[in-house]
Parts: structure tokens; C-alpha cells; sequence
């Protein structure tokens, strides 16, 4: 007789690999239940970790509670109280839907609710152990919701293994914790490693505050705030201007419909927003969130719901990136007025269910927004033709001071971004002219490319492009922009194409020919060491300040640094 | 190796070489060239791998030998001897000594057999043709190469021979220059041959040496030879683009200008272009040329100039340095202009049964 070797799993062995998919790693753990506390409208979320939560996870909230029949019907796999019918998946509002995370948590730990309804005398406490259940009984506590998730991963060997260091995994959570909190201002968060306070949020919070709780009073001081919409889609939070930057992308937090996301496009969009006042491979702090209605985005891409698809997204890139430019504008351009509007308003507030108990802590969100509105409009744009002129370091550095602040500049680079400025409008109001090739080149392209390609030949004929289709997936470079001729056109245009197709927009043509014009204003202003008059000192503020970008030279480096009086005198020990 | 040797002689072949030896090398070897000393007479090898060069030079041998020595130190060092007679000789470990008058330098060579081996080719095959024509058709053509390495194929002059004909080509893709030749020497050429640009300024290099130009194909290199040099350039592998198709048929505006007041008008009125913006326009109508150039920066320039034309009024914009690279290499009094309209390509000639076509793609205005 052949034994068939084909069998059904048995249902804990099922659960396992499901699992797998939801709960990676303690810091999954942590997304899964803070946002169920979320779902359920708490206020407060404390969360405690013991060994970067390998040993303990601990998630207490002042949510709704759920009743006992709720509680043991939640360690069931695809039990939700969020949709169900087919048609609510595509109206997802709740952080979870999925009805997986419990069951899931529980199938590979040693798993404990205590949970309670206000208004009932006793809660509920259920045990399940490697998805059983062990226990269930009343017990005495307080209303919300307390899951303890212990000993992760004692059934599943392998994944154990491969967890890594409890710092780095600690790190991971915090992350998580972050992004969660940032998201939801309102909303008190602690954060505990062992006897580690890592994170204390005040309820009540709006952004700014709780952006500053969490990355810091000290690097909010730069930041722009973002507003912009179009088409249904909102965008807003804030930027850093160019002079925080980091090698990854690190700083940018992205939240769709309040939820955090990666996505390189909207990465992108940032970066485009920036172009020529970054360093290059340098990435600026951004906290942006978009909101859009939900039949537009579908989040149930990844078990984690860490990506998410658009149905348009070329047009969500524009609208994030010309937001983000504007504001970089605004911010060059307004003084000493420079508004911090979007700031002031907090997260859209769509939640469906409303918080349960606000805590009084709304003294201490006032002083901190205060003490933030100080630093931030002490490093508002610099009206540049007011400045008084002190003098030059080393013929290289102008020196110049207002009331409040001390400034550097660099000459160079500030020369090197007017000329930079002017040349480019130059360049672009005389019409971009056209070189005709002598033996057109033929470029050949994917199905995917041929589409985008077609949709933006017109946009590269400005450019000084010329593109004729020549049937199949094949075109045909008739002419080049003048000033890039000599220059591996159709090696640009390939580029460009696949950069149209994944980012809806071609950015590659302007930033080539930007490139050139980098190179020409960089050697038609004065370089090196020269001594300024007066006069020609105040003939570049002048020009400074009529200049759109003016803190950063073409190259990204910065045109301009201070101090404040007051950095000056801590410096000195008068304070 | 221990050999005396005239300074006069050494230093023009040092010289030549240096643009072939290259300057930064992943090979430290090719920085340096190779000396044979034999027979009265003493080779000097230069190689960057694509072009490689033997030279003969007479010398008094007194021991025989070789080694290699680095090119521009030595270069350096001849020229600034005090004396005609140099002594050269090799001692222990590579050490290379050379002696004039007063002065003693001491180098560090490289032993010879490190060098990579010159190219094999057989003197037989080489067929004598004409030093003049050859200059010429250089000459007329070279400007006209790409300098874009990206675009491999036609960053050389494209070399081909018919029946009783030779022709050369070359162009970056938005002009084209190229020249036919009578000639009677037979070359056995099955199909034509790319020959890199650096490669044709060493040839340009030896034309002046005494004696015949030789020349000849083997494998995927091409073989010159003139008075006491060799050169062996590898030719770039890759299709030249079939240039024959671009060259327009119809275009039935002709227009005759004397090249000295075009190319003269093309430079004034060119003062106000700029980096970016190298066009300029050509407003034609009989009897008159306008030029015009615009510069939103600084401001606009027009002149106009006489020609001879009795057409249809036309306007073209053109890259002035496409324009005066041709007019600068012409010698003819006048010059023939040849078009179509302003999305067309631009012939010149000069007017004479030379051979030469020049063809020049207008810009979009």
C-alpha cells in the first residue's frame, strides 16, 4: 500500500505559520496590540517591556473593554469587531481589521487579558498558552484592557533564534511606539524598558508637542510646518528645513489615514520637494500625514500594513510634494511673520470612536507649546538686506549680526545660488531649444514604460526633447535639449522613462539640466578667497534675498549658519 | 645595458610619446617605456594597450640590453641635460644611470620583461600611400569626432576604401564631416574600420618624420609606419553609423557666402551667446544673410551679410561652434551652402572637386 504523504496540518501547527505572518518579532507584537487599545478608544496606553520583550510585553489601556463573551471569542482566528461583511474592507477606518493578532500573539506565547467594561463590576481574565486556553475567570480591574504577553516565540524555536539583541529589539518597539504616538497626539503614551522611562506623552497633545516629546525640542526648532490638499487628498505636519538631514531615511514619518506607512514613492516626493538644498543621499526630517478617503488606498497589502497602494498615486505625490515645497518657500520668504498655522492644528480627528477619559494634563502641553513657538521662531527666515555688517573671516565668510543673532555666511555659496537662481529662470523664459540629431536614436522600452513614455511626450518636448513613437514598444530621439547635448541622452531619457513609471513624474531631465546650470553658475561667481566691500556685501544680500532658496547653495551645502545671542552667552558661561 | 646617444635624437621621440603613456594607470608598467639597446641602435617602445608605438633611434652601443624606465622623468630629465652626448646604462637591481657632462641621475627601473610585448605585424603587408592626402582628410575630419566615450562608435574617424577611392568620416552626432579621395595605390580593405581619436593624433604626430607613410590592416589593428616609427593603434569594434543616408540629396537652396565674412560675422555676433546657448539664427533671402543671436541676459546682436542666393526666404538656427569649426578648417575663398528648411539638415562645401561634405543638423528655435 503507498502511504500518502500529503496530509492536513493540524490546526496549532497552522496557526503557527499563520502566525508567522502577523507576529515577526516583539515589536509586531506591540503595533498589534496598541493598536487594538487604539480600536477601542483609549485614552492612556502604557506600555511595558521587560528584555526587549522577550521575557514581557505589557499593554495597558482605558479602552472600552470587551465583555467575557467578547474576550474568549477574540483569541478566535479571524474574529473582529470590525467588519463584517465584504464590502467594509474597502471602508477600513480601525487600525486592525484583519482579526488575526490575538489569536496570533497567542498561539506563540504565554498570553494573558484582563479586561473589564466600565460600568461592570468584575472583568474578565483569560490564559492561553501556545493558543490554548488555559484559564477563565472573573477578576477585579480597572476598565480597559490589559494584555500580557510573555516567554514569545517558547513554541517556535526557530523564530526565537533569530530574534536579535533586546536592544535592537527594543529599538524596533520604540520605533513602533513612535510612530503609533505621533499619530495619535491626543493620546497619553508611556513607554517603560524595565525601569526605563522611555517615553511619557501627555494626553491632549497636538503635534507639535508630541513630535517634540519624541524627536526632541532641540531639532523641532527647525521645522517648517506643511498644509496642502487637492483632490480629496490632505497633507500636513512638518519638514525640517535643510540643516537637519540624515544619511537614511530615518527622520520621515509618513501616515495615511493615520497609519504608518513606508513607501518609496512618497520618499521620493519628499526628496523632489528639496531638490538642490539637500546634500545628495541625504534625507530630511519629514512628518507628514495624509489623509484621503480609504475607498482610495488599500492598506490590506502586507499582514504587517506597513504598505499600502494608491489608486492614484502620481497625483498624491504632487500634492505631497508641491505642499512640502511651498512651504520651504514660505519659510525662505516670510519674515519676521512666518506662520506656524498647521502646527497648531492636531491630527484630523476621524476617529470613530471618541476617547474615553481625558486626562488634566493640559497645563504642561501649554508650556510646552511655548516654550516650542520661542525656539521655533527664533530661527524664522533671515530678512537679509537688515542685517548689520561686521565684518569677513578670512576673506571667505561674511559676519553679520541682527539684534538677536549672529550669522556666517558663505560667500560662495550664497553667490553660487543667486547666480545658480538666475541662470536657471534665464535658462527656462528664453524656451528650451532643441538639437537635432543627426541619426535619431532608437530607444526600446517595457509595455509598462511605452505607456508612460507616450502619456508624457509632450511634457518632455518642453524640455527640449523629441520623441516620435515608431510602433511596438520602440521610439525615436529626434532631438535633444541643447545644453545636453554632448551628454548620454538616450541613457537619460531610459532613466527618466522607468522614473516616470514608477514615480508618475520625471524629475531626471530637470535635474540634468539642472546640473549644468550647478556647474555654470558655480564657476561664473567668485570662488575662493576675495575681499568684499560694503557695498558689495550689501549688493548680495540684496540679491539674497530676492532668491527663492536662499539658505542653501545649489550643491545642498548651507549658505548660511547663526547663533543666537543666547547660544552665545550659555557658551561664554553668562548664563 | 650601457649605451651613449645623442640628445638631439632621444628628445623629439621622448616627446611624442608622452601623450600615449598615460598618466594614471592602474598598470604602474605603463607608466614607463621600454628600451632595447642592440645593434648600434636603440628601440624605444610606448604602449597605453589601444595605441603602441616603436621607435628606432641610432645610438653606440656598448653593452646590449633592456629595461624599462618611467616615460616622463625621462622625458624630463633629457631635456634638460647640458650636453649633446648622453650616457645611459642599467646596473644592479634595475638601476638606471644616465651621465651628461656634470650631472649623474640615478633611476629606478622596471625590468623589461614586465612590459607588455608589441603588437605582431608583418612589414610586408603595408602599402605605401600618400602623406598629403592622408594629412588632409585627417585634418578636415577630426573636429568632428565625439568626445563621448559612452558612444563608443564614433569616437574615431571611420576609415574606408572603394575602387580607386579612400574615405573618411566622422561625426558626435549632430554634424558630420567627411571626405572621398582619389587614389591609386591599392588598398585591400574588406569592410571600414573605426580608428580612435587618440590613435589619429599620433598618426598626425609621425607624418612629419622623412620618409613614405605606410599603412596596412592586421587582425583587429591597423599598422602605420613613417621613417624610424611604428605605430599599432587598435581599432574601436563597433558598426559606424551609415552616414551615406544622412547626407541630404534635395536640398535646393544654394547659397554662396565668402567663408572669411561669415565665419568673421558668425564670431561678432556669437559674443552674445553664452555657455547654454550656443545658437544662432540665419535669416536668408536673396542676395542677403541676417544673423541673429539673443541673450535674455545681456542683450541681442544682428548683423547681415551679401551673399549670393536667389530663393526663397528661410530661417535657421544653428550651434556656432559646429559652424566655425568647419569655416576655421576650410582654406577656400568661398564657401556653399546648401539647405532645405529650418528642420533640415545643412550642407557645406567649398565648391571645389575636393571630396568634402560637411553636414550639419539645425537646432529647434
Amino acid at each position: 500500500m503507498i502511504k500518502s504523504k500529503i496530509k492536513v496540518m493540524p490546526p496549532d501547527l497552522a496557526a503557527k505559520i499563520a502566525a508567522g505572518e502577523v507576529v515577526e518579532r516583539p515589536a509586531s507584537v506591540v503595533k498589534e496590540l496598541v493598536e487594538n487599545s487604539l480600536d477601542a478608544g483609549a485614552a492612556d496606553i502604557s506600555i511595558h517591556i521587560v528584555d526587549g520583550g522577550k521575557k514581557l510585553i505589557r499593554v495597558y489601556d482605558n479602552g472600552e473593554g470587551m465583555s467575557r463573551e467578547d474576550a474568549v471569542l477574540a483569541f478566535e482566528r479571524h474574529a473582529t469587531s470590525k467588519i463584517l461583511k465584504d464590502d467594509d474592507l474597502c471602508s477600513i477606518s480601525t487600525m486592525g481589521f484583519r482579526g488575526e493578532a490575538l489569536p496570533s500573539i497567542a498561539s506563540v506565547s504565554d498570553a494573558m487579558v484582563a479586561t473589564k467594561v466600565a460600568g461592570e463590576i468584575a472583568g474578565t481574565r483569560i490564559r492561553v498558552r501556545g493558543g490554548k486556553i488555559e484559564d477563565i475567570s472573573d477578576f477585579g480591574c480597572p476598565d480597559g484592557t490589559t494584555v500580557e504577553v510573555r516567554d514569545i516565540f517558547f513554541n517556535v524555536p526557530a523564530r526565537l533564534k533569530f530574534l536579535r539583541s533586546n536592544a535592537a529589539e527594543m529599538g524596533r518597539i520604540q520605533d513602533v511606539v513612535h510612530h503609533l504616538s505621533l499619530a495619535n497626539p491626543d493620546i497619553r503614551f508611556k513607554l517603560t524598558h524595565g525601569k526605563n522611562i522611555l517615553l511619557n506623552a501627555s494626553a491632549n497633545s497636538d503635534l507639535k508637542t508630541r513630535a517634540c516629546d519624541i524627536l526632541g525640542t532641540d531639532i523641532m526648532r527647525g521645522v517648517i510646518p506643511v498644509e496642502g490638499n487637492g483632490g480629496g487628498v490632505s497633507v500636513m505636519g512638518f519638514v525640517s528645513n535643510s540643516n537637519i538631514t540624515y544619511p537614511t531615511t530615518k527622520g520621515v514619518f509618513v501616515f495615511v489615514n493615520k497609519r504608518w506607512i513606508r513607501d518609496k514613492g512618497i520618499n521620493y516626493a519628499i526628496l523632489q520637494a528639496y531638490k538642490n538644498m539637500l546634500m545628495r543621499d541625504r534625507y530630511p526630517l519629514a512628518v507628514l500625514f495624509i489623509s484621503l478617503p480609504p475607498e482610495d488606498v488599500d492598506v490590506n497589502v502586507h499582514p504587517a500594513k506597513t504598505e499600502v497602494r494608491f489608486k492614484n498615486p502620481r497625483f498624491i505625490y504632487d500634492v505631497i510634494s508641491d505642499a512640502i515645497r511651498n512651504a520651504i518657500l514660505q519659510k525662505n520668504k516670510d519674515y519676521p511673520d512666518g506662520t506656524v498655522t498647521a502646527l497648531h492644528t492636531s491630527v484630523p480627528q476621524d476617529r470613530i470612536r471618541e476617547p474615553a477619559i481625558h486626562y488634566q494634563t493640559q497645563d504642561i502641553a501649554d508650556r510646552q507649546a511655548a516654550l516650542f513657538e520661542k525656539a521655533f521662531h527664533g530661527t524664522n527666515g533671515i530678512s537679509f538686506p537688515e542685517l548689520n555688517f561686521v565684518g569677513q573671516l578670512w576673506d571667505e565668510y561674511i559676519i553679520c549680526n541682527d539684534e538677536s543673532m549672529f550669522y556666517i555666511i558663505d560667500q560662495h555659496a550664497a553667490a553660487e545660488r543667486i547666480a545658480f537662481e538666475r541662470i536657471r529662470k534665464e535658462y527656462y523664459s528664453y524656451g528650451i531649444r532643441g538639437q537635432i540629431l543627426l541619426v535619431p536614436e532608437i530607444i526600446e522600452v517595457s509595455a509598462a514604460e511605452k505607456e508612460a513614455l507616450d502619456s508624457s511626450i509632450d511634457v518632455i518636448k518642453d524640455l527640449g526633447f523629441e520623441i516620435e513613437q515608431f510602433g511596438g514598444n520602440t521610439f525615436i530621439l529626434k532631438a535633444v535639449p541643447e545644453i545636453l547635448s554632448g551628454r548620454g541622452c538616450s541613457g537619460l531619457l531610459k532613466d527618466m522613462t522607468e522614473e516616470i513609471c514608477s514615480f508618475g513624474k520625471a524629475a531626471r531631465i530637470e535635474d540634468a539640466i539642472d546640473a549644468i546650470l550647478v556647474k555654470l553658475a558655480c564657476h561664473s561667481v567668485i570662488r575662493g578667497r576675495r575681499k568684499l566691500t560694503r557695498d558689495e556685501v550689501v549688493s548680495l544680500f540684496k540679491q539674497l534675498s530676492e532668491v527663492d532658496f536662499a539658505s542653501n547653495c545649489p550643491h545642498g551645502r548651507p549658505v548660511v549658519k547663526m547663533f543666537s545671542k543666547t547660544e552665545i552667552e550659555t557658551m561664554l558661561k553668562r548664563r | 645595458m650601457k649605451l651613449t646617444i645623442q640628445k638631439n635624437n632621444l628628445i623629439k621621440t621622448l616627446q611624442n610619446i608622452q601623450s600615449i603613456v598615460e598618466r594614471k594607470v592602474t598598470l604602474p608598467i605603463l607608466s614607463n617605456i621600454k628600451l632595447v639597446a642592440d645593434n648600434n641602435k636603440i628601440e624605444i617602445y610606448a604602449t597605453n594597450i589601444e595605441t603602441s608605438c616603436k621607435s628606432t633611434i641610432p645610438a653606440e652601443i656598448k653593452k646590449s640590453g633592456d629595461i624599462t624606465i618611467n616615460a616622463r622623468k625621462f622625458f624630463e630629465i633629457t631635456k634638460e641635460l647640458p650636453e649633446e652626448n648622453i650616457e645611459i646604462s642599467v646596473g644592479e637591481n634595475s638601476r638606471i644611470t644616465i651621465k651628461s657632462g656634470k650631472s649623474r641621475f640615478n633611476i629606478n627601473g622596471l625590468p623589461a620583461s614586465e612590459f607588455p610585448s608589441f603588437p605582431e605585424y608583418n612589414e610586408g603587408v603595408l602599402t605605401v600611400i600618400d602623406t598629403e592626402v592622408v594629412k588632409e582628410m585627417i585634418d578636415r575630419t577630426i573636429f568632428a569626432v565625439s568626445t563621448e566615450e559612452y558612444r563608443h562608435n564614433i569616437t574615431g574617424i571611420f576609415f574606408e576604401a572603394e575602387e580607386g577611392k579612400v574615405k573618411m568620416a566622422a561625426t558626435d552626432g549632430y554634424r558630420l564631416a567627411s571626405i572621398e579621395k582619389p587614389t591609386e595605390t591599392e588598398i585591400k580593405l574588406n569592410k571600414g574600420v573605426i580608428i580612435p581619436r587618440r590613435g589619429i593624433l599620433e598618426i598626425k604626430k609621425i607624418l612629419d618624420n622623412e620618409g613614405s607613410l605606410l599603412a596596412g590592416i592586421t587582425d583587429n589593428s591597423m599598422a602605420f609606419k613613417k621613417g624610424n616609427t611604428v605605430l599599432i593603434i587598435r581599432l574601436i569594434e563597433g558598426e559606424f553609423p551609415s552616414y551615406g543616408q544622412v547626407i541630404p540629396k534635395d536640398n535646393n537652396k544654394l547659397i554662396t557666402i565668402s567663408r572669411e565674412v561669415l565665419a568673421s560675422a558668425i564670431r561678432r555676433v556669437s559674443v552674445l551667446s553664452s555657455d547654454k546657448i550656443r545658437g544662432i539664427k540665419f535669416s536668408i533671402s536673396k542676395g542677403k544673410m541676417s544673423l541673429y543671436s539673443n541673450n535674455p541676459d545681456l542683450g541681442d546682436a544682428l548683423e547681415e551679410i551679401d551673399i549670393k542666393y536667389d530663393g526663397d526666404d528661410m530661417e535657421v538656427a544653428f550651434n556656432v561652434d559646429y559652424m566655425l569649426d568647419v569655416l576655421n578648417i576650410l582654406y577656400t575663398n568661398n564657401i556653399n551652402l546648401e539647405l532645405k528648411d529650418s528642420g533640415s539638415a545643412g550642407i557645406i562645401k567649398t565648391g571645389l572637386d575636393d571630396g568634402y561634405t560637411y553636414v550639419i543638423m539645425p537646432m529647434r528655435v
